[in-house]
């Protein structure tokens, strides 16, 4: 366990300045936002806009956290795999560190939402909304997760790739075969149609802002999740996972 | 003192001679305790497997001998250490005679030659 | 033990290794000699299981090799890479965090003796102390395979004495096999207790040195030099 401990510190210290980039990054464009807030007088709004924005960003944390820390061992692959520790440990102790920044971004966001929150008029009729709440938490949680991982696959089959064929071809094969992905998730999809849970949606939607109110009504908004879903979801990060360090294990060298 | 080794003989044989002229010579006396294969090797910047076969060698003429668990020593052995001194000698005088031989001197020329060299050089520069 | 049987490594284009068979015993220092491109590395990282051979095996004490063999086997590339934001002391202790074999009192030994900045960035290091720092990473490992792929190459005469010294006083030669690849032989010519010859991906010859020196009165360069021709 130790091994693997340090390990996972020095991938911390490693993907750091990916960390720094997305911080320095979102501080950024807040600022630009807040500017702008401030001109038309829409601060707090300015703000949520930025959270959502974040919030999207977020959702592609872990690729471009994995394809930084992955990219910084491409150069020294005979130090990143001269280990004895199995390589999805490798592979874990990467995955930690940027989950571990990811969180710390994610914080950001949501300070943000909350002090924003109480300054904008805005209030969402639902029913039930702890339920949707939790849920859709979840699945944005598992659907980062499955984004990091899914890159990472792709990342070793490109890796594989190359010790035989151009690294352009290298390329436009693995798109191929991430087209390929595409059509057998979205395929399978049917499989997974079950478990459903009726969570009773959102039923309104009002946004006010100071001047003129605006109102914006979506009706009934069918949030139906399905846990078949969340099998499914995790069943391919599992599937990307192994399939990532089998990869490593056996196709990719140094 | 700085080791150096010629490619045309094996090192083990090369390092056995530097060994047994510090002997001859009273550099290393009688009883004292050679350094350690590692420390040797460091000192000649050779293989450790190297010194081994070296104090093997020398132990096998008995000029030398180990201890078990102490070390290799310096035979305090008299009539060993005479036998190798007179050994070293006739060794090197051979390979003298030889030589002169191969050039087509005599026995009296060498002599000669040696006597007078012997006495010209003497108290001067001589090595 | 190292075995390589009937051994080929392909790549793109070219073969680097063709059809090598080869047994390395413990408690040598194996000298791997060799043209740029004739096939050195090649061999160095099948044996530390970075890469796999298209055809034949590779096994180290009778396992066919993998990258876990990493747990016996000390791997020193020709890279000049590093994780640059550790300083020495770092470096050093995150190995010893990684190999459960690591010797942190001897590479606390070796630092001293190739008088290294404990503190120094690596990023700031000269090339000679790097080449220094990596002989202490691989030799600190009490690994009973040590691989070391050209330790000597482009360092000045200096620091490459420094290095052939270290690996004369660190190398626990009762336990340790050492293959060292170079192509500058008069170094090491004094500690190496076989020289193995490549070109081409072909293993062209295989000497003791002794013997060599003994039966045929030649040192490494010449017999070199003769079956080069």
């Amino acid at each position: 366990m130790t091994p693997w401990i340090h390990l996972t510190k020095k991938e911390l210290r490693l993907g750091f300045p990916a960390f720094l980039f997305s911080m320095i990054g979102s501080f950024g464009v807040f600022v630009l936002w807040f500017v702008l807030g401030i001109e038309s007088g829409f601060i707090w709004e300015g703000m949520m806009m930025w959270s959502v924005l974040a919030i999207l960003f977020n959702f592609f944390y872990l690729v471009f956290y994995m394809s930084y820390s992955l990219n910084a061992e491409r150069k020294r692959m005979h130090l990143w795999l001269h280990n004895p520790l199995p390589t999805y440990k490798l592979l874990l102790a990467k995955f930690v560190s940027g989950l571990f920044y990811m969180f710390i971004f994610l914080f950001t966001i949501i300070i943000v939402i909350g002090v924003s929150y109480g300054n904008v008029n805005f209030s969402m009729q639902m029913d039930d909304w702890k339920m949707t709440f939790y849920l859709s938490v979840a699945y944005y949680l598992i659907f980062i997760v499955s984004n990091g991982w899914g890159f990472t696959f792709l990342w070793t089959v490109y890796m594989s790739f190359i010790k035989f064929i151009h690294p352009f071809f290298s390329f436009v094969l693995t798109i191929v075969i991430l087209m390929f992905l595409f059509w057998m998730i979205d395929l399978s999809s049917v499989l997974f149609q079950w478990g459903e849970i009726e969570s009773h949606l959102i039923t309104g939607f009002e946004f006010t802002a100071t001047e003129e109110t605006f109102h914006l009504n979506f009706g009934e908004i069918p949030t139906t999740f399905y846990i078949g879903h969340f099998i499914g979801a995790l069943l391919l990060i599992l599937f990307f996972f192994i399939g990532s360090a089998w990869i490593l294990d056996r196709k990719v060298e140094v | 003192m700085k080791y150096t080794f010629h490619s045309q003989e094996p090192i083990y044989v090369q390092l056995a001679e530097i060994i047994k002229r510090k002997i001859v010579r009273g550099e290393l006396e009688p009883g004292v305790k050679l350094p350690s294969v590692r420390d040797m090797a460091i000192n000649a910047g050779v293989n450790p497997n190297t010194v081994q076969r070296t104090y093997r060698e020398l132990e096998g003429t008995k000029i030398v001998e180990s201890k078990r668990g102490q070390g290799t020593f310096v035979t305090e052995n008299e009539k060993i250490l005479h036998e190798i001194r007179e050994e070293m000698k006739t060794k090197e005088v051979s390979r003298f005679v030889r030589s002169m031989r191969e050039m087509g001197y005599s026995e009296m020329e060498m002599k000669a030659g040696l006597e007078a060299y012997l006495a010209k050089k003497w108290g001067a520069d001589y090595d | 033990m190292i075995e390589l049987r009937q051994v080929t490594k392909r790549y793109r284009r070219k073969i680097a290794l063709n059809e090598v068979n080869i047994t390395l015993t413990p408690r040598k220092i194996y000298g791997l000699v060799g043209e740029n491109g004739s096939g050195k590395s090649t061999m160095l990282k099948l044996i530390a299981g970075l890469i796999y051979p298209t055809r034949g095996e590779v096994l180290v004490d009778g396992n066919r090799v993998d990258r876990r063999v990493s747990s016996v086997v000390s791997f020193l590339s020709e890279l000049d890479e590093y994780y640059s934001f550790f300083n020495v002391e770092q470096t050093i202790a995150f190995y010893h965090s990684q190999f459960p074999d690591f010797d942190l009192e001897k590479a606390n030994e070796m630092v001293k003796f190739m008088k290294l900045d404990r503190k120094a960035k690596l990023k700031e290091l000269s090339k000679g102390n790097r080449g220094r720092l990596k002989l202490v990473l691989s030799l600190s490992r009490n690994a009973p395979i040590i691989l070391m792929d050209e330790p000597l190459s482009g360092l000045d005469p200096m620091v490459r004495n420094s290095i052939v010294k270290g690996l004369i006083s660190f190398i626990d030669i009762d336990k340790q096999l050492v293959l060292i690849t170079t192509h500058e032989i008069q170094e090491i010519e004094n500690i190496l207790d076989e020289v193995i010859a490549i070109k081409d991906g072909k293993i062209i010859g295989r000497k003791v040195v002794e013997q060599l020196r003994e039966q045929e009165n030649v040192g490494i360069v010449d017999w070199l030099t003769s079956i080069y021709e």
